[in-house]
């Protein structure tokens, strides 16, 4: 097997809140001891409700922000220096598609040059060339051409994310980091986007990582899913098999909340309370009290991550290594 | 005035040249004021009928309407429209070079803050509310005091004022947008601090400092006006706009028009300024055009 393209290893990311000058700051670890890798042209989903730092996760996997602990290897390499001119050459590299494209563009100019600017940035072609690669961009994403001359706020909000795409993948990256590409889209055009992702992706081979709340979008795109919880990986595999078979109680309740069309939700789990803050972590494992099974030893001892069959990972006491408890196994 | 409606006809077909709408009737009469008073300012040895320091002895405190004086002369019989005619050439010098270094110095302290933040941001916020802090004519009149009077000085300590407004705002939008708007998504495409700052921060922020500046103007020219009152800021034989209504003020019962005639100049070119900046702000603004 070859060298994974990307691969995190024992990420922290820890931020620290301070209410006023003098007093102690609280530490909020987004991101605890988060490993993971992506091999080239593969995608792997990120899932886990607000708050339960899988954003974090891809700004941490991308270089954006400075891990507290752990460190990132991309492509055989460590990652350099945020902001260091190392680190600006990568960016070529590597790209994120955001949640709100109104908030990504800037609105005072016209798409076209934004499409161009990662181009101009790296000094790709002369500008002939730029001028003519931008509207194979366009084309690609299914913009007009002679949309290059729109700013911004003239364009639906699934154009605007065509645009956000367009940018992400001029320089050719190889690595593509979506976060929440379709949560602020309406969900006819929500299809249209993640089909334009999946049809790039197969074109260009480009490693994805697709961070959603959406477990149906998720299941549709990728091959892997990390399933998170307050900033720790509970459950691991593939798609196909956690989605058919999860393991994890929390991957259990997500998976159950997908309708599926024709049937009612009979046995949908529903959890009760709201994910805990951060700031306050759970003791033991962090979903002891929302979970349906917990037992004594989940309050006090935090479970690691084992593998428990065939490339499925899950960090659950209930589970122990290849052996599936039937209480839970439904 | 008649000079002003004049000139504004013709100024409008000029303005509106290559844009489908006019701008507002209020609006090209302010283009039309600070056309006019640039103009006055760099036509000023010219036009003036006199040297504004010739004195007219047999005519002291004569009314306007005098044909040899049109707008009267003062106590030394010196003509009120040679002395405005160089006051606003003076003046807009002030104003004008004053008010950019300001916005320049400002916005650039602002975005070093915003870019280094930590230790720098700290100073620069320091010396901010420093400067906030400080009644700036007293900071004026201490440096003046100690380094003398000159035009050049002059124009430096006022490019002074204000500063700190154009780096609290250029520091905080500049933050907020690479906190998680464009400048963060252009950061994260490669592109350097400067074009950052200068490619995208810059022009998405330049309609709040214009505002500011349409702000910042009048408040120089009153300002360099008050310094002048008190004697400090530009010295006789020279004459400014804020000097002419001190020194008019003593005749303020006998002589109205000394110092009505560079009030109502100030008055004027204050509110074009606004007018034209207020316009100027949405214009910029391709959303709402």
């Amino acid at each position: 097997m070859s060298m994974p393209l990307l691969s995190a290893r024992h990420l922290v990311k820890t931020y620290a809140s301070r209410r006023g000058a003098f007093t102690k700051p609280t530490l909020v670890k987004a991101v605890e001891d988060v490993s993971l890798s992506i091999d080239k042209g593969r995608t792997l989903g990120i899932v886990g409700e607000s708050g339960s730092g899988k954003s974090t996760t891809g700004r941490l996997v991308l270089g954006l922000e400075d891990p507290t602990g752990g460190r990132v290897t991309f492509d055989g390499a460590a990652m350099p220096g945020l902001k260091t001119p190392e680190w600006r050459g990568l960016r070529r590299r590597m790209q994120l598609v955001y949640q709100d494209p109104l908030a990504a563009l800037d609105r005072r100019i016209p798409i076209g040059e934004q499409i161009e600017e990662p181009l101009e940035i790296h000094e790709i072609g002369t500008p002939e060339e730029r001028k003519e690669r931008v509207a194979e961009l366009m084309r690609a994403v299914g913009l007009r051409p002679d949309q290059a001359s729109q700013y911004p706020h003239e364009l639906s909000g699934g154009q605007r994310q065509r645009v956000v795409i367009a940018r992400a993948i001029a320089c050719g990256p190889e690595l593509l980091v979506c976060d929440e590409p379709v949560s602020a889209l309406d969900v006819s055009i929500q299809a249209q986007v993640v089909n334009l992702l999946r049809d790039l992706q197969e074109e260009h081979g480009i490693a994805m990582i697709f961070i959603s709340h959406d477990l149906k979008v998720v299941r549709n795109i990728c091959d892997r899913v990390v399933v998170m919880y307050l900033g720790r990986v509970v459950e691991e595999g593939p798609s196909d098999e956690i989605f058919s078979k999860p393991f994890h109680p929390y991957t259990q309740a997500l998976v159950s909340s997908v309708p599926v069309p024709g049937t009612s939700l009979t046995d949908r789990i529903i959890l009760e309370g709201e994910p805990p803050n951060p700031a306050s972590r759970p003791s033991g494992c962090a979903f002891h009290p929302r979970c349906r099974f917990a037992t004594a030893r989940c309050r006090t001892e935090n479970p690691q991550l084992l593998t428990v069959a065939a490339e499925r990972e899950v960090a659950c006491h209930l589970l122990g290594p290849a052996q599936v408890p039937a209480s839970i196994a439904s | 005035m008649t000079d002003t409606v004049l000139h504004s006809t013709e100024a409008t077909p000029a303005s509106s040249k290559g844009k489908r709408r006019l701008p507002p009737f209020l609006v090209v009469l302010g283009f039309a004021w600070l056309a006019l008073m640039v103009a006055i300012a760099l036509s000023a040895d010219w036009i003036r009928p006199y040297n504004f320091t010739a004195m007219d002895l047999q005519n002291r405190l004569s009314l306007p309407g005098n044909p040899a004086h049109l707008l009267g002369t003062d106590e030394l019989g010196r003509d009120v429209l040679s002395r405005l005619i160089e006051s606003i050439r003076v003046s807009l010098l002030i104003a004008f070079s004053a008010t950019i270094i300001s916005a320049v110095f400002g916005t650039l302290l602002g975005f070093l803050a915003a870019h280094f933040r930590g230790i720098v941001e700290q100073i620069v916020l320091m010396l901010a509310d420093f400067q906030a802090a400080l009644p700036f004519l007293i900071l004026s009149l201490a440096v003046l005091a100690f380094f003398g009077n000159s035009l050049m000085l002059l124009i430096c300590l006022m490019g002074f004022f204000g500063w700190e407004r154009y780096a609290r705002i250029a520091r905080g939008l500049a933050i907020s947008a690479n906190a998680q708007g464009y400048a963060g998504a252009v950061v994260q495409l490669g592109a350097t601090p400067s074009r950052v700052y200068f490619k995208h921060i810059l022009p998405n922020i330049a309609s709040t400092l214009i505002v500011s500046m349409t702000l910042t103007f009048p408040e120089i020219i009153l300002l360099e006006s008050s310094l002048s009152f008190l004697g400090l800021g530009v010295q006789p034989p020279m004459t400014s706009l804020g000097n002419m209504v001190g020194y008019g003020r003593e005749y303020l019962t006998l002589a109205p028009w000394i110092m009505l005639m560079p009030a109502f100049v100030i008055m004027f070119t204050t509110l074009s300024i606004s007018l034209i900046g207020d316009w100027l702000r949405d214009k910029l603004d391709p959303t709402i055009r």
